[in-house]
């Protein structure tokens, strides 16, 4: 894995809470807001096993139009990680999103935009 | 090699059904995006496309999990289904702005009725869809109720478009619950995939579209159990031209 995440100050590369993923998913934005599917709370889990990065994740709406480039985006980025050779995506609806899931930053990059939150 | 696929008939008719409506309501919606009275209404109209066909997305994929899907794959896409479980009141565009509130108010809350009963399925993935349903139908409730108030308060022409439109989905969407014996949704609520009988699924309805309609003077032949809080039709419902399997109305033969 690369050495220069943030996650990897506090968790060792081999976590299996797999911090470097979620540093690289950090660095997949939504398509219509500049915001990170991390701040966004759209990444519910992620697993790395046998190579094949399991990604659990949820959407704001069930109808969301941008669902192939968001999933496409999570594929092309984290195939970029060492030891990842494979990408599942699993779209789940529970936890149901709400503005719950926003992280910290993520309230802030929303209030930026004028986006309530 | 042992068959994993689910083997429910009612189940699968009853997600075909959802399924089917919630993509022919998107479609009918869509008409609108385009022709709404206003573009606040044409940007509800188009939102309330995506959420429905978006509805009816993460649905028709659950039926390719059923022995009864797996018999005729052609009718698990919704491209190439050529089985018809939605209203028949779906069947043609929506005559005008009125068609589109009523089915928005009627059918999309009755549909949500269901979704409500479903939250805590034994089913999981329905338990899983039902809660997003829920949240994402809210606004839905909200802008249907707006507009029934809408155009019942402007009078005259425009309040009798919204009495004709509600009186053509009234019936169909009662009896889309099925009568209380309905075997496939009673099959739903012994297995423990609703919380609810087809009679209370239908009190669950008209007590949230009944006080809207009250309140702008639109009464509908229903009772009020003030002690039960159970809602009631009070005309009998078109069962004879009911088919239990498409959950819809046929004609008159």
């Amino acid at each position: 894995m690369s050495a220069d995440y943030p996650s990897l100050c506090t968790h060792d590369a081999q976590d299996p809470c797999c911090p470097a993923l979620w540093d690289a998913l950090r660095e997949v934005t939504d398509p219509e807001i500049p915001i990170s599917l991390v701040d966004m709370g759209l990444i519910v889990a992620v697993a790395l096993r046998d190579g094949v990065a399991q990604v659990t994740m949820t959407l704001t709406a069930m109808g969301c139009p941008a669902t192939e480039f968001i999933t496409d985006d999570i594929r092309a980025r984290l195939l970029q990680e060492p030891g990842v050779r494979a990408v599942e995506i699993e779209i789940v609806w529970d936890p149901v999103w709400t503005k719950a899931r926003l992280s910290e930053d993520g309230v802030d990059i929303m209030r930026t935009w004028g986006i309530s939150a | 090699m042992v068959s994993t696929a689910i083997d429910n008939a009612a189940l699968f008719a009853v997600l075909s059904s959802l399924a089917d409506n919630k993509q022919l309501l998107g479609r009918r919606y869509a008409h609108w995006s385009n022709g709404a009275p206003s573009l606040e209404a044409a940007v509800a109209a188009a939102a309330m496309t995506q959420d429905e066909l978006g509805h009816a997305r993460t649905l028709y994929p659950l039926l390719e999990q059923f022995e009864q899907g797996q018999a005729d794959l052609t009718q698990l896409d919704p491209m190439t289904r050529d089985a018809r479980y939605a209203l028949a009141a779906l069947d043609h565009e929506f005559l005008g702005w009125a068609d589109f509130i009523a089915a928005n108010f009627l059918l999309d809350t009755a549909l949500t009725t269901f979704f409500a009963a479903a939250q805590d399925s034994s089913y999981e993935p329905l338990r899983a869809r039902a809660r997003k349903v829920v949240q994402e139908e809210r606004l839905h409730l909200t802008h249907g109720e707006g507009w029934v108030a809408r155009l019942a308060n402007a009078g005259g022409a425009v309040r009798a478009n919204l009495v004709e439109a509600l009186g053509r989905w009234w019936d169909e969407t009662l009896c889309w619950f099925g009568p209380d014996d309905d075997p496939t949704m009673r099959r739903l609520y012994d297995d423990g995939m609703i919380d609810a009988t087809p009679d209370t699924l239908r009190s669950r309805y008209l007590a949230v579209v009944m006080p809207v309609l009250s309140r702008v003077g639109l009464d509908e032949p229903v009772s009020h159990d003030e002690a039960s809080g159970e809602w009631r039709p009070t005309e009998s419902l078109p069962w004879a031209r009911w088919d239990a399997t498409t959950r819809r109305l046929g004609v008159i033969s």
